[in-house]
């Protein structure tokens, strides 16, 4: 029987074993980080079309501006003047049609218009329209802003815009 | 020198070899399956790349038809061109869609990807007012007819849809918007 004594027994082996391990580890390492990037490139695809609702949402609403000017300056008196009742059901009146909840308002339409364009789940709206008056040099400057947002999927977006207003005749 | 192999050393000798077999069949072990991963690793990574672009020159074609004047995505009769510059990190590249009627088109090479920009624009609303494609609009009327009052809208309401196709196995990127006519 042969015995060996020497303390390099194995050493080539263990090397061997070591640099396998380590090439495994990056390997496997590298595959797994490109693998898990597919989720953020599918999140980064829902974000933009998140923003892209969103954007769409927000022509909707600088529309309802252009076509009702009035109107919405009458809500802005009644909201500082008015009683909360009368704030609540012209502010409902007002926001009512950038709620993709109420059936058959332009927002729910919109949203149902762009589920037919991808397999996805699209939702759009506004949160915020209200007046905001500034002091200008020698007179007052009026803005409106607006945040409006889109969902894709349940991924949210949302894009706020201040704006001037200019009357024009 | 001395050249002599003592029993002891060649039996050493004889084990590094047995060694260097396992060495080899191990390193065999691990190297195959990484030489089939890495491939497909680098597949996905490179269509990852070109939709990520894709997403971006998606994103930048509805920003350039957000603003360009409302005629040219109203679906009006004639040919249109509408050029715009991508930012990409080897430079600027422009890239020129052509409108005709409620379609366009576009295309532009980056890397060694051809990216196909398809473009359809659809009257969401329209008037007149009548219409029951009519956008209509409510609002609280002031008293004395107080109550909730509607406004039926006259122009177009366009939904601009944009589909970038890319690379021979790459799922096309859509994305879609709205523009209304805000012209004073």
């Amino acid at each position: 029987m042969r015995t060996c004594t020497s303390p390099r027994h194995g050493f080539a082996l263990f090397t061997v074993l070591l640099v396998a391990v380590i090439i495994f580890v990056l390997a496997a390492t590298l595959y797994f980080n490109t693998r898990s990037q597919t989720t953020t490139h599918t999140r980064l695809a829902e974000q933009t079309k998140a923003l892209m609702a969103a954007k769409g949402a927000m022509q909707l609403a600088q529309y309802k501006f252009r076509m009702l000017p009035s109107e919405f300056y009458i809500l802005e008196h009644i909201r500082r003047t008015g009683s909360p009742v009368d704030i609540a059901s012209h502010t409902s009146a007002w926001m009512d049609d950038f709620d993709p909840a109420r059936p058959d308002s332009p927002a729910a339409r919109l949203s149902a218009s762009l589920n037919a364009v991808d397999s996805g789940t699209y939702q759009l709206g506004v949160a915020t329209f209200t007046l905001v008056t500034r002091a200008g040099k020698g007179y007052m400057k009026d803005f409106l802003r607006i945040e409006s947002w889109g969902s894709y999927n349940g991924v949210r977006r949302s894009l706020e815009t201040l704006l001037e207003i200019e009357v024009t005749h | 020198m001395n050249r002599s192999i003592s029993a002891t050393e060649s039996g050493r000798r004889g084990l590094s070899l047995v060694e260097l077999l396992m060495a080899f069949f191990l390193i065999a072990l691990i190297i195959l399956p990484i030489m089939r991963a890495l491939p497909q690793s680098f597949g996905i990574a490179s269509r990852q790349a070109d939709q990520e672009i894709a997403i971006k020159i998606g994103e930048s074609t509805v920003n350039t038809l957000l603003a360009v004047p409302f005629e040219v995505v109203s679906g009006s009769p004639g040919t249109r061109h509408v050029p715009f510059d991508l930012q990409t990190g080897s430079g600027t590249i422009p890239v020129s869609l052509q409108i005709a009627g409620l379609l366009g088109t576009g295309s532009v090479r980056i890397g060694r990807t051809d990216y196909l920009i398809r473009i359809t624009l659809k009257p969401e609303y329209s008037g007149p007012p009548p219409a029951p494609s009519a956008l209509v609009f409510g609002f609280a009327a002031p008293p004395p007819a107080a109550g909730i009052a509607s406004y039926a809208c006259p122009d177009l309401f366009m939904m601009i849809r944009v589909d970038v196709e890319y690379g021979q196995r790459g799922v096309p990127v859509k994305l879609a918007t709205f523009r209304a006519d805000l012209r004073q």
